[in-house]
């Protein structure tokens, strides 16, 4: 069989440095899966007890394990593939700060889904992902551990918000301040910057 | 009649064997658990104290009765949130309701060593009649008795309001025991 060309037209990287299309897809899944997420987790959290809380809590935990399954994935891949360079022009500050913010991106989105593992875990209120399949608790039932579990996890959450912020603050200033590809690049099916 | 003595002895004697033994539980090795459904995963729990009488003749077991009384408080599912919910109003009523009891004044063998009790099952004050199964294994001067049976809550009032829907908590909860007797002599 004939292998694809890297260079397709439709592909962006023939315009400007663009993410190959697995790097794209993992990024738009995670940042669907993250936005989702964070209101569903405050909102599970805040609603009365009833059957609906119990729902919102087994969506809450299951899209958290996929999470921690897209993410496990998405750093072995990133591991392994090549990307694009840097945006030119960066200066070392702003080259490291990217760095750590991209690190601390993936550091934090595998340790929340953990953190909410052992908080469900150390509860032992029984769960299945999607109602489907059953995990291992991974830490014993235990009351105490269970609130530091959570206030890791509420912690976590609040970092998570902090490097969003960051994260998404900086891609629109290279978009609309630097004018440069940053953005552009990692944008599905675009061909060159607006 | 010199026989008649002889005969209302051997009668008399006949009619102590057939009397049914009295059996009483050693707590040790005993067990009252329970499963239900919990968003579709299976949610275990026990009750710590209870207790179990059986008067049985194996052989005539229709004289037979079936006696259980179960500490509803010391209902405990694994979970310290599970537990404290479980024993508020809406579910057991444990503080008006402390004592669920079957009682069966019936048993009858539907295999060489399995048997049922057909009796009333008694929760949160409502009464329906229940039939119980139960495998019997004699070992020594004890017994063993192992069953399992299933019991819709709704039918016992354990799930009120909206916590009624059988799709977050399953509606059949399975009851699986095992009581370990011993002969009172």
């Amino acid at each position: 069989m004939p292998t694809i060309p890297d260079h397709s037209p439709i592909d962006a990287s023939a315009a400007v440095h663009a993410w190959p299309g697995t790097a794209k897809a993992f990024h738009w899944a995670t940042a669907l899966l993250v936005l989702a997420q964070l209101p569903l987790g405050w909102v599970a959290k805040l609603w009365p007890l009833s059957p609906l809380k119990l729902d919102l809590f087994v969506w809450h935990k299951s899209i958290g394990f996929t999470i921690l399954l897209v993410v496990l994935l998405r750093a072995a891949y990133r591991s392994a593939a090549a990307r694009p360079p840097w945006t030119a022009g960066m200066t070392p500050w702003q080259l490291a700060t990217a760095r750590s913010v991209h690190a601390l991106l993936y550091g934090v989105l595998i340790a929340m889904p953990i953190s909410g593992w052992v908080v469900s875990s150390a509860s032992r209120v029984p769960f299945e992902i999607f109602w489907r399949i059953p995990v291992p608790a991974i830490a014993p039932h235990d009351k105490a551990l269970e609130q530091i579990a959570a206030r890791v996890h509420f912690s976590l959450f609040v970092a998570l918000c902090v490097l969003l912020l960051l994260h998404i603050g900086a891609a629109l200033w290279h978009h609309f301040a630097k004018r440069d590809e940053t953005l552009v690049r990692m944008l599905p099916g675009r061909r060159s910057p607006s | 009649m010199r026989m008649a003595p002889a005969i209302a002895a051997l009668l008399l004697a006949s009619s102590v064997h057939a009397e049914p033994s009295a059996w009483t539980m050693s707590p040790e090795g005993s067990e009252i658990a329970f499963t239900a459904t919990f968003e579709n995963a299976p949610a275990r729990g026990v009750f710590r104290k209870f207790d179990v009488s059986l008067r049985i003749d194996p052989d005539k077991p229709a004289a037979g009765r079936l006696d259980v009384t179960i500490a509803v408080p010391t209902a405990e599912m694994g979970s310290d949130d599970i537990d404290e919910t479980i024993r508020g109003a809406e579910w057991f009523d444990a503080s008006r309701f402390p004592v669920a009891e079957f009682h069966a004044a019936e048993v009858r063998r539907v295999a060489p060593d399995r048997y049922v009790a057909d009796g009333t099952l008694t929760i949160k004050g409502i009464s329906k009649p229940l039939a119980v199964p139960f495998d019997w294994k004699p070992s020594g001067n004890g017994a063993t008795i192992t069953g399992d049976v299933a019991v819709d809550r709704s039918t016992y009032n354990i799930g009120t309001g909206e916590w009624r829907s059988t799709k977050q908590i399953g509606g059949e909860v399975q009851v699986r025991f095992t009581v370990r007797l011993r002969k009172v002599p």
